[in-house]
């Protein structure tokens, strides 16, 4: 050593952070690989048993029409959640006009609907036997099987009512963003209203719009609440149909279909957002508000906003009207004849009722816990990690957020039906661990992604600054980096919590007799025509959601932290909040 | 308080031209070295190199008799100040203060009283409870600086500290660190791209560009004996004239500039171009203020020895003087000597009667204060 020339002495070029990083990202790699890729292949495998009959079956069977009717819905889906959700937006942003306030609060509404009960409340509305075909009857007179959103009709509306948020958000967000700076500069140099719309505006929007439909097509796809309701054969209800009668090859085949198929809708979100470049580079002139003028203009304005908020508050309005109904009174009336309270009261007395809200909020709460961990090391290793396996270790993390809830439930079990070496032996068929375990590969990257967002925000010279002044990387990460984070983790960590406790999709698929989770309960309890006590729950979970959602936006807009929201925007995927629950 | 050697240090990211190249310079205890050069030069790379932050493809780097190069960041004893602060914002002001002295486990009443001492140094006695957003950029400043202070480390790192203040805030906060340095006696390394900070603060300066060192010396040295053109050009506002030697004659050599004007200039074996024979091809760094405005030039074939004929091109008025952007004329004072080098700036004491813009005149470079560059 002390021969050689200093010069010649080559290093690796690692510094201490950099082995840190490769050491936490060994053992994330591992568990990864072991919940989230291994479940996908083993499915694969499974799909191409038998010399692959299974596929041959999917093309001559009933599958491939299920999977054009699920493409169809999709691309219906996306067409009218863009149209009610962009124009929801141009009207909020652009024009002030009465009962503009009330709308605005209200168009967010949607988001607090918890996956089944929103549905189901979709169907006690507007369904055959709904409420509003049945005043339609009564007061005109008109058939109520006639003005009844039944079938693809109604798995259409609930698609539509749920899934224009994210339009909404997009669209608001880009017409936020563009500044009236760019429209005055078009109209300055001679663009008309609508040129200046055609030629400024709508290419601006075309980011929002294209991430808008891309979530909107990959969610619908995923859909199986919905088609559950309105008996619609969609590849999501052939893949638990086949399940259920024991075609295992089968089930595995068309859940890699729908894999590939929302994979595919994943990278290609991906490759939009990481090439998009439209963001508008001026300085920011607030956007005037077009004034409605004239009386009758603003009377119609009031009366079409006042319309549209019922038409918003109506599901969590009847969520909360039938968690009071007697139950097995409601038959043929409009409006359910005879109301209680003991709906409530029973769920928390009596030991049988309350269980699946017990069993739930456990499986969930240590779902959380694990995603957290998991959700926050991994963002961690992620953003700090200088190689291309950064790149892989993020969409490992993100693939269960492109899966459909079914094939999650279908990935699980057939991966740990029997032992193997991938599965490290584990078996969690009729276990009490399988929820847990499917919560977690649901909503561990909705964890990750709040805390990449918060790690984003973080000056990375904050932790040079810490080892600078003595502390190590465990130390550094312990006193500085985390309690950085723990808002934005929470905040994510909260709606993980949430989604978990009411997930459906993937329970229906995987849970334990013995141990039915909410959910489960909420659709065995309207299935018995106990809807009183199935909404009881239901409301309950909107609670939930509510409650989460107003903790998020307190965590999520602290002091400090408002001073650094002009920072760089996320560089990990960028999703919304909402998972893929329908 | 120690001395810090670099000795051929070089850091190559893939395939690309190394940032830093085999860069060899010492520090001496107690010294305050400022790293200069134009975004890009390789001496923020250095610096997180010295810091530990960045590890060096090869070489090595030694505080004193210890050989750092691959210690980790935490075990090195620097305190370092971030271009961005880099202030803890979950913490109050004590606490990111303290947060050092936390780390080498000094006890709770003796930190305290430590903090409180470093706050009062940089004077901010009784902010300790204050929130990180509560203070303003120059307050944060100087809490960055206590930070990196209180732990007495045996460097101290500095890395553009004050680039986000406002030009007045800067020119005191920069006789402020330097008091506070010279106090405490900490070896510290400066990086900037203002030169008339590094000029303003530094014992040592070292010039860098392109991942490469091009002159080492006090201020008053690299200012009127640049080593290299681009140092003439980048320190000071400086003009560099291309020409060839015609003659030797002792200590001084005669310098044909490319518009034809002849300049006679003192010879520095030891810097700069270096001995110089005639013929060889030699670059002359002028600066502006060393230039003497004659007035109108005479017919060109009665151009004087030691002055340039060129037009005014350019009037800027800046308070106290003024500064003249003239071009170049070639032998027979109408043409341009060639697009590069033809503007040539000067500076003078702000007078009523300057030539008009089109108006050809003479100037003549202080003999004394032309300096001889490489090309």
């Amino acid at each position: 050593m002390t021969a050689l020339p200093s010069r010649l002495r080559r290093r690796s070029g690692l510094t201490a952070a950099d082995r840190f990083v490769y050491v936490l990202a060994l053992p994330l790699v591992g568990i990864l690989l072991v919940y989230i890729v291994f479940p996908m292949i083993a499915t694969f495998v499974t799909s191409t048993g038998d010399d692959g009959a299974a596929y041959a079956d999917f093309t001559s069977g009933s599958s491939g029409r299920a999977l054009v009717l699920s493409v169809g819905i999709s691309v219906a889906s996306v067409l009218t959640a863009g149209l009610v959700g962009g124009a929801l937006a141009v009207l909020l942003t652009r024009f002030e006009f009465p009962g503009r306030a009330a709308l605005r609060v209200f168009a967010l509404l949607p988001m607090a609907l918890p996956p089944l009960i929103g549905a189901m409340t979709f169907y006690y509305l507007y369904g055959a036997s709904g409420i509003v075909p049945r005043l339609v009857q009564e007061t005109l007179g008109i058939a109520a099987g006639s003005v009844a959103a039944d079938g693809v009709w109604g798995v259409l509306l609930v698609h539509t009512m749920t899934m224009y948020p994210y339009f909404y958000l997009s669209v608001s967000a880009g017409l936020a963003g563009s500044d009236a700076s760019l429209e005055e500069a078009a109209m300055n140099l001679g663009a008309s209203r609508a040129t200046m719309w055609r030629t400024v505006l709508l290419p601006m929007l075309t980011p929002a719009l294209v991430s808008g439909a891309l979530l909107t097509f990959m969610v619908s796809m995923a859909s199986f609440t919905a088609p559950q309701f309105y008996n619609v054969n969609t590849l999501t209800m052939r893949i638990v149909a086949s399940k259920t009668s024991g075609s295992y090859e089968l089930a595995a085949a068309q859940s890699t279909v729908l894999s590939l198929v929302s994979i595919l809708f994943l990278l290609l979100m991906r490759w939009y957002q990481n090439r998009r470049s439209t963001r508008s580079a001026s300085k920011g002139t607030p956007q005037a508000l077009k004034v409605v003028h004239g009386a009758l203009p603003r009377t119609l304005a009031a009366v079409g906003s006042a319309l549209l908020v019922v038409v918003l508050v109506a599901p969590v309005a009847t969520i909360l009207l039938l968690s009071f109904t007697v139950d097995g009174t409601w038959t043929v009336q409009i409006l359910p004849p005879e109301y209680t309270l003991e709906n409530f009261t029973t769920i928390f007395t009596d030991p049988r009722s309350l269980r699946p809200l017990l069993v739930s909020s456990q499986m969930s709460g240590l779902a959380m816990l694990a995603s957290i961990v998991v959700g926050v090391l991994t963002a961690w290793v992620v953003a700090r990690w200088k190689g291309r396996g950064a790149g892989v270790l993020d969409v490992m993390i993100m693939l269960p957020w492109a899966l459909p809830g079914t094939v999650v439930g279908i990935n699980i079990v057939t991966a740990f039906a029997a032992p193997t070496p991938f599965n490290l032996g584990q078996v969690f068929i009729g276990s009490l661990w399988i929820l847990p375990l499917a919560y977690f590969i649901r909503f561990v990257p909705l964890v990750f992604r709040n805390a990449a967002a918060s790690l984003a925000q973080i000056d990375p010279s904050v932790e040079e600054a810490a080892q600078n002044l003595g502390a190590g990387p465990w130390r550094t990460l312990r006193t500085v980096t985390l309690p950085l984070m723990t808002r934005g983790v929470l905040a994510g960590a909260l709606m993980a919590f949430v989604q978990g406790f009411g997930e459906y999709v993937a329970s229906v698929v995987v849970y334990p007799a013995r141990f039915a989770p909410l959910s489960v309960e909420i659709y065995n309890r309207q299935y018995a025509n106990e809807l009183g006590s199935a909404f009881a729950y239901g409301s309950l979970q909107m609670l939930a959601i509510l409650v989460v959602l107003i903790i998020s936006e307190l965590l999520e807009n602290p002091r400090w932290r408002r001073r650094r929201s002009s920072a760089s925007p996320p560089a990990v995927t960028a999703v919304p909040t909402q998972p893929v629950t329908v | 308080m120690t001395s810090v050697e670099l000795s051929h240090v070089t850091k190559t990211y893939g395939a690309a031209a190394p940032s830093v190249d085999d860069l060899s310079l010492t520090i001496e205890d107690g010294e305050f070295f400022t790293l200069l050069g134009p975004s890009g030069c390789g001496k923020s790379t250095t610096l997180r190199m010295v810091a530990g932050f960045v590890a060096p493809t090869s070489g090595t780097i030694r505080f004193g008799e210890r050989d750092v190069t691959s210690a980790p960041p935490y075990k090195r004893d620097t305190g370092m100040v971030f271009q961005s602060y880099a202030l803890f914002p979950h913490m109050d002001v004590a606490e990111n203060v303290g947060y050092g002295l936390r780390m080498r486990k000094v006890a709770t009443a003796e930190r305290r009283t430590r903090v409180d001492e470093a706050l009062a140094v940089v004077g901010l006695a009784g902010y300790g409870e204050r929130r990180i957003d509560q203070l303003s950029g120059g307050q944060q400043q100087r809490v960055a600086l206590a930070r990196a202070l209180v732990v007495q480390p045996s460097v101290l790192l500095l890395d553009e500290p004050l680039s986000n203040l406002d030009a007045k805030l800067r020119d005191e906060t920069r006789s402020q660190i330097r008091e506070i340095q010279r106090k405490a006696g900490t070896t510290s390394i400066y990086v900037t791209h203002d030169q008339a900070e590094a000029m303003a603060m530094s014992d040592r300066i070292a010039v860098m560009n392109g991942g490469v060192l091009h002159q080492l010396g006090e201020p008053r040295e690299v200012y009127r004996r640049p080593a290299t053109a681009f140092v003439a050009r980048f320190i000071g506002r400086s003009n560099v004239l291309p020409g060839v030697v015609e003659g030797r004659d002792g200590g001084t050599a005669a310098v044909r500039l490319t518009d034809g004007s002849l300049l006679h200039t003192p010879v520095a074996v030891d810097g700069g171009a270096g001995d110089v024979a005639v013929g060889d091809e030699i670059a002359l760094s002028v600066r502006s203020e060393a230039v003497e405005l004659l007035g109108p030039a005479p017919a060109a074939a009665d151009r004087a020895e030691g002055t340039i004929h060129a037009r005014l091109a350019m009037v800027e008025f800046t308070g106290s003087s003024c500064m003249l952007g003239l071009d170049l004329l070639d032998g027979a004072d109408d043409e341009a000597a060639g697009q590069a080098d033809r503007r040539i700036l000067i500076t003078i004491p702000d007078t009523d009667d300057l030539p008009r813009t089109g108006d050809v005149v003479a100037l003549r470079p202080d003999p004394a204060r032309i300096w001889m560059v490489a090309r």
